[in-house]
C-alpha cells in the first residue's frame, strides 16, 4: 500500500481544516517576514520548475539565431560593435566625471559615491496575476543578490529585489501598489516620494503641497534618501500636475522611465565591489573588449 | 512495480509541472499586456482533471501540497492558492461521480462557475487581508479557463489512457 495520503479523517473536516491552515498561513506570510527563511529554503528546491518555463524561450532564441542569415548576423555584429565603441567613448568621459565627483564629495565630507557595478539578469517568469507587479529573474543568492537590492534597466529604475533563493530572485516593480521610492526632481531638487499605483504606466505622489515647483515633463531621479536605492537613477517623468481648487494637495501623476510591461533583461545594482561575487564580476561588469 | 497506486503516477506530476511552466512563461514583448488577464488558470484545470479522473490518487491533501508549491513558484504568500485549491478539490471530490456523467461543455460551465467563486475568494483575500486592490478584469480568467477546459480534458484523458 503506497497511497500518498491515507484517508483516516472525514474528508469534509479535512478540507475545512486545510482551508483554515491556508488562511492562517496567508495572513502570517503576507503580513510578516517570519516565514522568509522557509520560503528561501523551499524556494531553492522548486527552482527547476521555473527553469522549465524558460526552456522554450531559450530554445527559440537559439533556433532563431541558428537560422538567421549570415549577412544579417554580420550586419548586426557590425552595428553592435559600433554601439559598443560609442558607449565606451562615452564611458571614458563618465569615468573621469565620476572620479572627479567622488573626489569633490570626499573634500566635502559627503559619503554618496557614484557606483556603477551591475549584474545582468534575465527575466524568467512573471506574476500570474497582472495586478501584482513582480517578475522573477535568473540571479539569486549564489550571484550575490540580496533583498532590497536596487534593480534598473537601460532606461531607469525597475524596482527592488523582494525575495531571493539560490539562483532566482523576485523583483518587485516600482509600479506595484506596495512600492514607494524617494526621488528628487532634477530641475528644482524638490524631494518627493513616488508610489506605485497598480497601473503599469502610472506612478503617483501623495501629499504634494501646492507651493512645490513642479512641471509636466520634470524628470524624477532616485534621491538616495532612505539608503535603499543608490542616488541618480531616473525613475519617472511627471505626466500630470493639477491642483483642484479647494484641495489640500495637488494631484501629481508620473510615467515610469523604464518599459515595465516588456522587461526581458534587467541589471542588479551593487553598492560596493565586495558585494559582488568575483568571477561573476569579471564576466559581466568588466569593460567590454571590442 | 506492480502496485497499481504507484504505476504511472509520474504523468500526474509531469502534467502539473507543465501547467506551472505555462503559468510562468512571460508573453512575448510584442503581445499587448492586457492579454495577461486572459491567461487560463492551468494549474487549477489540471488539478481538477486529476481529481475527477482518479479521486483515489489525488485528493484534498494533495491539492494543499500543490498549492504550497504553486505559491513558492509564482511568488504569492503561502496559503494564497491554498484556500482556492482546497475548495476546488473538495468540490471535485464530492461530486466526481456526477460531473463525470456530464458532457464536456457542461463540465466547462460548471468549472467556470467554480473558478469564478474561487477568484472571488482570492480577490477578497488580497483586498481584505493585504490591502491590495485588484482589477475586476481578474474575472476574465475563469471564463478563458472554462473555454480551455475541453482541450485540457481531451489532452489529459489521452495521457491518462496511454500512461496511467
Amino acid at each position: 500500500m503506497k497511497q500518498l495520503f491515507l484517508e483516516r479523517s472525514n474528508p469534509r473536516n479535512q478540507a475545512f481544516f486545510l482551508c483554515l491552515v491556508s488562511l492562517i498561513l496567508f495572513v502570517v506570510d503576507g503580513k510578516s517576514t517570519v516565514l522568509t527563511p522557509v520560503r528561501q529554503a523551499a524556494g531553492s528546491l522548486v527552482e527547476p520548475i521555473v527553469w522549465l518555463a524558460v526552456l522554450p524561450r531559450r530554445l527559440a532564441e537559439h533556433g532563431s539565431s541558428f537560422f538567421e542569415l549570415r549577412d544579417q548576423q554580420r550586419l548586426e555584429l557590425f552595428e553592435q560593435r559600433r554601439l559598443s565603441e560609442m558607449l565606451q567613448a562615452r564611458q571614458l568621459k563618465f569615468e573621469a566625471l565620476a572620479s572627479e565627483n567622488n573626489r569633490l564629495r570626499a573634500l566635502l565630507g559627503s559619503s554618496a559615491k557614484v557606483s556603477d557595478l551591475v549584474l545582468i539578469a534575465e527575466v524568467v517568469g512573471i506574476s500570474p496575476d497582472p495586478d501584482q507587479h513582480y517578475v522573477m529573474v535568473d540571479k539569486g543568492l549564489n550571484d550575490g543578490a540580496f533583498v532590497g537590492q536596487a534593480v534598473i534597466d537601460a532606461t531607469g529604475l525597475v524596482g527592488q529585489v523582494a525575495e531571493t533563493t539560490t539562483n532566482l530572485s523576485k523583483v518587485l516593480l516600482v509600479t506595484d501598489q506596495s512600492h514607494a521610492v524617494p526621488v528628487l526632481s532634477i530641475r528644482t531638487a524638490s524631494q518627493l516620494i513616488v508610489e506605485g499605483t497598480g497601473n503599469r504606466n502610472l506612478l503617483s505622489m501623495r501629499h504634494v503641497s501646492e507651493s512645490l515647483d513642479l512641471k509636466v515633463g520634470d524628470l524624477l531621479v532616485t534621491s538616495g534618501l532612505g539608503q535603499r536605492f543608490p542616488s541618480g537613477y531616473p525613475v519617472a517623468e511627471i505626466a500630470r500636475y493639477q491642483l483642484a481648487p479647494g484641495a489640500a494637495f495637488s494631484e501629481v501623476l508620473a510615467k515610469p522611465s523604464s518599459q515595465l510591461q516588456t522587461l526581458d533583461h534587467v541589471l542588479l545594482v551593487f553598492d560596493s565591489v565586495k558585494d559582488l561575487i568575483p568571477d561573476v564580476a569579471v564576466k559581466s561588469v568588466g569593460p567590454a573588449d571590442g | 512495480m506492480a502496485d497499481p497506486f504507484v504505476k504511472g503516477r509520474w504523468i500526474i506530476f509531469a502534467s502539473l509541472l507543465l501547467a506551472m511552466a505555462l503559468v510562468l512563461i512571460p508573453l512575448p514583448a510584442s503581445a499587448p499586456f492586457e492579454l495577461n488577464y486572459l491567461r487560463p488558470d492551468w494549474i487549477a484545470l489540471v488539478l481538477i482533471y486529476w481529481i475527477l479522473a482518479v479521486p483515489e490518487k489525488v485528493g484534498v491533501p494533495a491539492a494543499f501540497c500543490l498549492s504550497l508549491i504553486t505559491d513558492l513558484v509564482v511568488g504569492t504568500p503561502f496559503g494564497f492558492h491554498g484556500l482556492s485549491f482546497v475548495i476546488l478539490a473538495a468540490l471535485a471530490k464530492g461530486s466526481y461521480q456526477q460531473v463525470r456523467m456530464l458532457e464536456i461543455w457542461q463540465q466547462s460551465i460548471l468549472i467556470g462557475v467554480a473558478l469564478m467563486i474561487v477568484s472571488g475568494v482570492q480577490l477578497l483575500m488580497m483586498t481584505l487581508m493585504l490591502d491590495r486592490s485588484s482589477n475586476l478584469l481578474q474575472f476574465m480568467k475563469p471564463i478563458t479557463s472554462a473555454l480551455f477546459w475541453p482541450w485540457v480534458f481531451l489532452f489529459l484523458r489521452f495521457c491518462r489512457r496511454r500512461y496511467l
